[in-house]
């Protein structure tokens, strides 16, 4: 079985340094002294939870305390240098500025998944367009090979004019399949998606 | 007193406990941590048992507010432990602790008017 001391030695080193190197000593004497007058085994049995329950509330505090400690005094000295404070904290706050709109427009392009559903399985394939356009459903058809647990979904953009009261404007259109918000796992932005309903109707 | 020092001690106030045995044992002379555990355990009849990291957590907070001081002189070493710390009461630690007394005792006249406390026996 292990030494009391030399466990109780390690668990000291659990205290915070400066404390530990100014109380290491007489904390092991005292627990050595109280040890050795709990002579049976019930006694050293009670001993130890009251020793673990001393260090489990003392730990904490003495951290605390050296932490005060530490704030107190950092407060005190950028008090005493206010410009020199003032610069530092002007620096963080435009590094810390700047680290966050880097990070920003790195996770927007890079880091962060595409908002579809199992964004790593799409595939961005280049089709001719006369065969897109003839799989109104995006199922294997028209013999264009798709193995089983795959779907396709096409898509054809091009500009067109719009006129409503009388006044034009030019927008971006773009005719999918049926099936290309399903497959995306999107939902557009304003409206609803395509029901299958629709495809047939329109496929006639 | 002045003002600055009246404000000090009462920033103090209230004693925990353990503080205000511990000072009361140091106004009797100097000590070193382990006799203030055994006179604390003695005084408050085995009630008030410290460990050791509350202890020596204690010293060292009441170091840090001035309330008490390490004492440079040692006991014959065939008296004691040559390498015990021994610890004595500061002026501060004298006034705080007369402080924490008054406020006992004033807490404790309350309680007489709105309790009636039993004469001790």
């Amino acid at each position: 079985m292990a030494d009391p001391k030399q466990i109780y030695r390690f668990l000291l080193k659990l205290y915070p340094a400066r404390f530990r190197e100014e109380y290491e000593a007489p904390l092991e004497r005292q627990f050595r002294d109280d040890y050795a007058q709990a002579r049976v085994r019930w006694a050293r049995g009670l001993f130890w939870l009251r020793a673990l329950a001393d260090l489990a509330t003392s730990i904490p505090c003495e951290f605390a305390r050296e932490l005060r400690q530490d704030l107190t005094y950092a407060a005190r000295v950028y008090r005493r240098r206010a410009l020199v404070t003032v610069l530092a904290v002007t620096a963080l706050a435009l590094a810390i500025g700047g680290a966050t709109g880097v990070f920003s427009v790195l996770n927007a392009l890079l880091i962060r998944s595409l908002p579809f559903h199992d964004p790593e399985r799409l595939v961005d394939a280049p089709i001719p367009i006369t065969i897109a356009m003839t799989m109104p459903t995006g199922k294997a058809r028209m013999g264009l090979a798709v193995k089983p647990g795959f779907e396709v979904a096409t898509y054809r953009s091009s500009d067109m004019n719009l006129s409503r009261s009388g006044q034009a404007s030019r927008a971006r259109v773009t005719k999918t399949t049926v099936n290309f918000f399903a497959l995306l796992g999107a939902e557009p932005e304003f409206g609803r998606a395509f029901r299958v309903r629709t495809a047939r109707t329109a496929s006639r | 007193m002045t003002k600055a020092s009246q404000s000090q001690v009462e920033s103090l106030l209230p004693l925990s406990p353990t503080i205000f045995h511990m000072l009361l044992a140091l106004g009797e002379g100097e000590r070193h941590g382990y006799a203030l555990k055994r006179e604390i355990l003695q005084r408050t009849g085995g009630k008030l048992n410290l460990g050791s990291g509350a202890l020596y957590g204690s010293i060292n907070k009441m170091l840090e507010q001035g309330l008490i001081e390490e004492s440079d002189e040692r006991p014959d070493a065939h008296l004691d432990d040559e390498r015990r710390r021994y610890y004595r009461i500061t002026p501060l630690g004298k006034r705080v602790a007369q402080a924490e007394a008054v406020r006992m005792r004033q807490l404790v006249r309350l309680a007489e008017d709105r309790l009636g406390l039993p004469q001790i026996a």
